[in-house]
């Protein structure tokens, strides 16, 4: 006997009853199981049932003629002190009798249904509530055995972690909940980054072990995890160990991967201004380069500037939209870092019409999904020819993405031929003197600790000053955002909504964002 | 025959408002006064199923059936089996075979205690009660 090591929740989360179908709770209880009672239908009225046990009632799915024992033998675990009780051999549903009754009782009942063996459930059973910690040391051992000496990718970890963890799910998270290898299903990305030590997180029946991994710089970087419905403490105890035990060949790989991605990164970004200075007279060493890359100086190019809200993700977590620009054709080495977000270019042999360029945009608000938690604006230039066409390209790529700032959807691209009237702006928005006037005319709104204000005034400016569809839009009540603008208006001291204040805080925002 | 005279007769004066007229038959007991939650019918030929009550305190009962009401178990215990008659009437009294039987209806249960010789040892073992029908003693 282990004491009271063995709960409820241990044995629902069992691989032998992952199937099983829990009633009369809505979640498995963490009450002490001491003992185990199996039941064949003859004898169901006269054994006796041990305090605090597990009663398995087997009953015969080729007999049919049992099933009104379960309310009986419900009523007897009740009158007993059993901790639960499980059939097998079910071959339907309970009826709603039943379900209130294990209810009515608060007895759990887990229903096994017929595929499952009662003598192998019931062996099972007495191991895990006799010898609990057994099975988790023999799952150690030999995850230790197999425990890989070098770095390992998280792709590589989440495959064995979960083969040691059954109906398990296994994710890495980078900052701000930035899904890297799986994604969590059933807790928060936000909750789970949120954590800065080993922790565990449990909603109802589910449970989660998160355990954060620190980088080169000191900082916690990186959160590995696992997360599984209908889990005990004995689930949580070999999880949490596995995750310790794999946790540094999966670090020594983020570590080398995130320091050659950057370096990569930075490699592209001198390139590129090395390809911006000289254009088609590149020394060799440049052109050496540019032939490893992969970049093509000729031809008709059109640029994309893409820019991240709040903030751009690192370079490890850009791996996701370099998969989603595969649709326009683009790769890992086709994406330059620059100060304020990310540059590309497609080439292609002759001049793309406009439809063709407004293609392009569509494609990419379709193909790109913005890592959690985070909003992609994107500007597309006009196209242009060779070396020297790649930095007007790329240039009007990033006005038009200054014009898609405004955007609150999780994607907005802008086409530079399609702007229209808004044209106007794209010099306005470069200037640095305004700039300068922009910040004096919002005050201390371009404070951070003021960022959720700024945001409201932003939105609720470009939704004609309507209170309504500016909650609407951000997912806030109305009185949120009246309480807002109410700040921005004491913080500006001036209404916000007479004409000429409004199309001045508009410009000025805009250009802060440009 | 004497005994179902008297429990026609007791209906129909319970059917008349007189609702304690049962009481004054020897052998009838009204068990369960309630509502129907749920019925379940096995597929196939074979009348079998069984339906989910409610009693008027809450508490919740299962009737099962083959092609005559068999076991009545209210809140996990075994209020009446066969071989005892098992009679399900609607709120005006009237009977409610197995085949009417559905969710929503209003019904009390009746048990007529079955004859002595139902029980007795010169019966052959299994023809009547619930292994009769194949099913598990529940017992007392």
């Amino acid at each position: 006997m282990a004491g009271d090591r063995v709960r409820v929740s241990d044995v629902c989360g069992l691989p032998l009853l992952r199937t099983a179908q829990l009633v009369g709770v809505s979640s498995p209880p963490a009450d002490p199981v001491h003992g185990v009672d199996l039941l064949n239908p003859r004898e169901a009225m006269a054994a006796v049932l041990s305090d605090r046990g597990v009663v398995v009632l087997a009953l015969d799915a080729a007999a049919d003629t049992g099933e009104h024992l379960v309310d009986v033998v419900l009523r007897r675990a009740h009158n007993a002190g059993s901790a639960l009780v499980v059939v097998t051999g079910l071959t339907s549903a309970a009826p709603a009798a039943t379900e209130a009754l294990a209810a009515w009782l608060g007895v759990p009942l887990l229903l096994a249904g017929p595929g499952i063996s009662s003598v192998e459930l019931a062996v099972e059973l007495r191991r895990l509530v006799n010898d609990p910690d057994l099975p988790r040391l023999e799952m150690l051992q030999s995850a230790v055995r197999q425990l890989p000496r070098g770095p390992r990718s998280p792709k590589e970890i989440r495959a064995t972690l979960e083969s040691f963890l059954p109906d398990s799910n296994v994710f890495v998270l980078a900052g701000r909940g930035l899904a890297l290898e799986g994604a969590p299903r059933l807790v928060d990305p936000e909750d789970v980054v949120s954590h800065l030590e080993e922790t565990y997180i449990q909603q109802r029946d589910v449970l989660a072990v998160v355990l954060p991994l620190e980088g080169l710089d000191g900082t916690t970087s990186w959160w590995l995890a696992a997360e599984r419905r209908r889990a005990g403490r004995l689930w949580l105890e070999s999880a949490s160990s596995l995750l310790a035990l794999h946790s540094g060949s999966l670090l020594t790989w983020l570590v080398r991967e995130q320091a050659g991605l950057e370096r990569d990164a930075r490699m592209r970004s001198a390139l590129l201004t090395e390809v911006m200075e000289h254009g088609d007279h590149a020394p060799p060493e440049v052109q050496e380069l540019l032939a490893r890359t992969g970049w093509q100086l000729d031809g008709w190019h059109t640029g994309l500037h893409v820019r991240f809200h709040p903030r751009n993700p690192s370079a490890l977590a850009m791996r996701s939209v370099v998969r989603d620009l595969a649709a326009i054709g683009l790769t890992e080495n086709s994406l330059v870092e620059r100060t304020d977000g990310w540059s590309a270019w497609v080439t292609s042999p002759v001049e793309p019409t406009l439809a063709q360029t407004r293609d392009l945009g569509r494609t990419i608000e379709r193909s790109l999904q913005p890592p959690g938690g985070t909003r992609a604006v994107v500007g597309v230039g006009a196209p242009h020819r060779d070396a020297a066409g790649i930095g007007r390209t790329l240039a009007e790529g990033r006005q038009a993405c200054a014009i898609a700032s405004g955007g609150t959807r999780a994607v907005t691209v802008r086409v530079l031929q399609e702007l229209g009237p808004s044209r106007l702006l794209l010099g306005w928005y470069a200037s640095d003197a305004l700039t300068d006037y922009s910040r004096e005319i919002l005050g201390a709104l371009v404070e951070p600790a003021e960022a959720d204000v700024l945001f409201t005034l932003q939105a609720y400016l470009e939704r004609a000053c309507s209170t309504a569809q500016t909650a609407r839009a951000l997912g806030l009540h109305r009185n949120t955002v009246s309480k807002r603008i109410a700040r921005a208006e004491r913080i500006l001291g001036t209404p916000v909504s007479t004409p000429d204040t409004r199309l001045a805080l508009q410009l000025a925002l805009r250009v802060l964002r440009a | 025959m004497s005994l179902a005279l008297a429990v026609g007769r007791g209906l129909g004066r319970a059917a008349s408002g007189q609702v304690d007229a049962l009481r004054e038959v020897p052998q009838v007991r009204v068990v369960l006064d309630g509502w129907v939650t749920e019925v379940r019918r096995a597929p196939g030929v074979e009348v079998r199923g069984v339906a989910s009550l409610s009693t008027r305190n809450r508490q919740p009962a299962r009737l099962d059936f083959a092609n005559e009401y068999l076991a009545l178990i209210t809140a996990g215990e075994l209020q009446a089996s066969a071989p005892d008659v098992l009679c399900v009437v609607d709120a005006g009294w009237l009977p409610i075979p197995v085949d009417e039987i559905r969710p929503g209806q209003q019904v009390r249960v009746l048990v007529v205690d079955a004859v002595e010789d139902l029980r007795s040892a010169h019966v052959e073992f299994g023809a009547f009660g619930l292994t009769g029908r194949g099913y598990v003693e529940v017992g007392s």
